[in-house]
C-alpha cells in the first residue's frame, strides 16, 4: 500500500518514532525513539500492532492528516482534541476511517507528545533496526527529518492481532504538575546537605529549552563543588546533570550517552515515560525513594501491563 | 591503576571507576577492554565506557539487583588486562582554527594565557589517541592535550554546536560528530564528517585511532566541504 495518507500539515514538530536502538551506547548511540514510549506502545496495541511498530510523534501541537485510503488509526498520550472531519473523537481506541477523511490535532492543554498508530506501522527508513527519527544525524523516519505537508506515508501489512480499546486505568494522564520520583545520582556529594533537601523537595520548572535531547530546569540554583574536572561518563535518559550556572537539565531519549557534568540524580525507570510529557513552564518535584522501592515499583508496573504489552521494557 | 568501588547508578545499573592511573591512554585502553568484555557476556541491556569509568545495565525482569551486581563485580574485578600491541591506525584531520568557527577560541586564549598562533601550535603540534567513542555516534573523545591547553568545560552549556566543532575540556578535545548541545570550549571546526549513516564504515574513529590536526585555511575548508558533501 502507498500513499495511504497525505500530510497537510506538520504540527510543530512530528517524526516517526518507534521503541528505538537499545543497547548502542558503547557506540555513543542514543536508544532514542518515543520520548514517552508507554503512550507509543498503548497506540500500537489499539491497533493491533506489536508495541515497536513505527507510529508518529507529535510534540506540542499535532499535524493534519488526509487519508487516501480505508484505514485503522489510535491515539494516546497528550490530549491534542483530535478531531476526525471536524468531530471530536476519543484516544485510545481504534478507529477505522474511508478514504477522504481528515484527522486534525490541535495544541496540547497539558502533556508534550501525542503518538498516532497507524494499523500495519508506518514503512520508514530503517537504521540499525529501528525506523526512529535521530534528527541530528538525519536518520530513520521519512529522510531523517520531521513530517512536512505533502509528505505521505504508507502503512506495512497488519498482523493477525485486532485492535482493540485500551482499559481506562491503563491510559496515563498529566498536568502541569509533576512528581517524578528518582534516585542519588553518582556525583551527588558534590553539593550540599542542604542543597540535596532543596533538590529532592522544591519544584523545579521546565524552561522553554527542550527538545528530544534534554530539558533544561529552573529552580533554586545548585552549587556543585566542581574544584576537580569532572571526566565524561555514563549518562541515560532521566540524568539529571548540573553545570555551573546552577541549572540542571534532564536528559531525554536523544541525550547524548556521556557526559561530564555533576550527574545528581536519575529518575526512576517506573516515572522515565512521563519525561517524554513534560511541557515548558511545567513544574516538578522529585522524589527520593530507595533502590528497593524502585526496583519493587518497576517489577509492579510491568506485571501490570503484561497483559496487555509484550516486550515492552519500562526501563 | 584499580578498580574503585562499585556503585548503584539508577535501579538497574552499576558504575565503576578506575583509579590511580595518571596515564589516560591506559586507563582509557583498560576501560575498552572490560566494556568488551562485558558486552560478550550478553546479559547486559546496554555498556557505556567512560573516560575512567564503565557502566553497565541489567534487566531487572531477567536479574535481581544482588545477582546482576555479583555478575558486574565478577567481570570488573576479574579482569586481567592484557593491552594490545597492534598499530593504531594513523588519521590526519584538516582543522579550521579561530573564533570565525570556533567562538571559543578567543576565551581561551584569555583563559590560558596563549596567543592565537600558540595556542594553535599547542593543538597541532602533537598526536591524540581516540581513548573512547560516546557522547554521539561518531564522537571520539580524544587525548590528551598538553597541560597549557587544560580549561573547564562552559558555565552553561551551549545549546547547539555545529557538527565538525573542534572543542576542548580538561585533558581531552573532540569533536561534535553532529549538531549537538554541549559544553566543550570550541576553538575550530573540521570540514570532515565523522558520522556517515548511510555508509558501509559509518565512523571515521574507533577507539585506538591516532589523530593529528593539520590547521587549514578558509579557502581550503570549503574546499574539503565541497568534497565531502553526501
Amino acid at each position: 500500500m502507498t500513499d495511504a495518507v497525505l500530510t497537510l500539515s506538520g504540527g510543530a514538530q512530528t517524526t516517526v518514532q518507534d521503541l528505538g536502538r537499545p543497547g548502542l551506547r558503547h557506540l555513543g548511540a542514543p536508544q532514542g525513539g518515543a520520548s514517552d514510549p508507554l503512550s507509543c506502545a498503548l497506540a500500537n496495541v489499539a491497533v493491533g500492532n506489536p508495541v515497536h511498530a513505527a507510529v508518529l510523534e507529535c510534540t506540542l501541537a499535532g499535524p493534519v492528516l488526509q487519508f487516501n485510503e480505508k484505514s485503522v488509526f489510535a491515539i494516546a498520550g497528550a490530549d491534542m482534541n483530535a478531531r476526525l472531519n471536524d468531530r471530536p473523537i476519543s484516544q485510545y481506541e481504534p478507529h477505522t476511517v474511508d478514504p477522504g477523511a481528515i484527522l486534525t490535532l490541535a495544541g496540547a492543554k497539558t502533556g508534550m507528545r501525542t503518538y498516532i498508530a497507524f494499523r500495519g506501522g508506518i514503512v520508514a527508513d530503517v537504521f540499525l533496526s529501528s525506523a526512529s527519527t535521530y534528527l541530528p544525524a538525519q536518520i530513520g523516519g521519512l529522510n531523517g527529518r520531521a513530517l512536512l505537508p505533502g509528505d505521505t506515508i504508507s502503512f506495512m501489512t497488519p498482523g493477525a492481532k485486532p485492535p482493540t480499546t485500551i482499559p481506562q486505568s491503563y491510559r496515563p494522564t498529566f498536568g502541569h504538575d509533576w512528581v517524578l520520583r528518582a534516585l542519588p545520582g553518582p556525583e551527588i556529594t558534590l553539593i550540599t546537605e542542604s542543597e540535596r533537601q532543596t533538590l529532592f523537595t522544591k519544584p523545579f520548572t521546565l524552561e522553554n529549552r527542550c527538545d528530544r535531547m534534554g530539558l533544561r530546569l529552573n529552580g533554586s540554583p545548585l552549587t556543585p563543588d566542581l574544584t576537580s574536572i569532572m571526566a565524561s561518563s555514563a549518562v541515560y535518559p532521566g540524568t539529571l546533570q548540573c553545570p555551573p550556572d546552577g541549572s540542571p537539565f534532564l536528559l531525554l531519549s536523544d541525550g547524548q550517552t556521556t557526559g561530564g557534568y555533576p550527574r545528581l540524580l536519575q529518575v526512576c525507570a517506573v516515572d522515565l515515560s512521563l519525561l517524554g510529557q513534560l511541557q515548558p513552564g511545567d513544574r516538578i518535584w522529585f522524589r527520593e525513594i530507595s533502590i528497593e522501592n524502585a526496583l519493587d515499583l518497576l517489577l509492579r508496573k510491568t506485571a501490570l501491563y503484561s497483559g496487555l504489552l509484550e516486550e515492552f521494557n519500562f526501563g | 591503576m584499580r578498580i574503585g568501588e562499585i556503585i548503584s547508578f539508577g535501579e538497574c545499573g552499576f558504575l565503576v571507576n578506575i583509579v590511580g592511573s595518571q596515564d589516560p591512554i591506559k586507563t582509557a585502553a583498560y576501560v575498552n577492554s572490560i566494556a568488551a568484555e562485558l558486552l560478550t557476556e550478553g546479559c547486559w541491556r546496554d555498556v557505556t565506557p567512560g573516560l575512567d569509568s564503565i557502566a553497565a545495565r541489567y534487566d531487572p525482569v531477567c536479574f535481581d539487583h544482588q545477582t546482576a551486581h555479583a555478575l558486574f563485580k565478577k567481570t570488573v574485578t576479574g579482569f586481567r588486562f592484557r593491552p594490545v600491541k597492534s598499530p593504531p591506525i594513523k588519521l590526519e584531520l584538516p582543522v579550521l582554527y579561530g573564533s570565525k568557527v570556533g567562538p571559543d577560541f578567543e576565551s581561551v586564549c584569555k583563559l590560558t594565557g596563549l596567543s592565537s598562533e600558540e595556542l594553535i601550535e599547542l593543538h597541532t603540534g602533537q598526536s591524540y589517541r581516540v581513548l573512547i567513542m560516546g557522547f554521539a555516534p561518531g564522537f571520539a573523545y580524544m587525548g590528551t592535550l598538553d597541560e597549557r591547553l587544560h580549561t573547564r568545560r562552559l558555565d552553561t552549556p551551549r545549546q547547539s554546536a555545529p557538527a565538525g566543532s573542534v572543542g576542548i575540556a580538561g585533558a581531552y578535545t573532540g569533536i561534535y560528530s553532529l549538531r549537538s548541545p554541549g559544553g566543550w570550549r570550541l576553538i575550530g571546526r573540521t570540514p570532515r564528517r565523522l558520522f556517515r549513516p548511510k555508509d558501509h564504515s559509518p565512523f571515521l574513529f574507533r577507539s585506538d585511532t591516532e589523530v593529528r590536526f593539520r590547521p587549514i585555511t578558509e579557502n581550503e575548508y570549503d574546499e574539503i566541504s565541497r568534497e565531502s558533501l553526501p
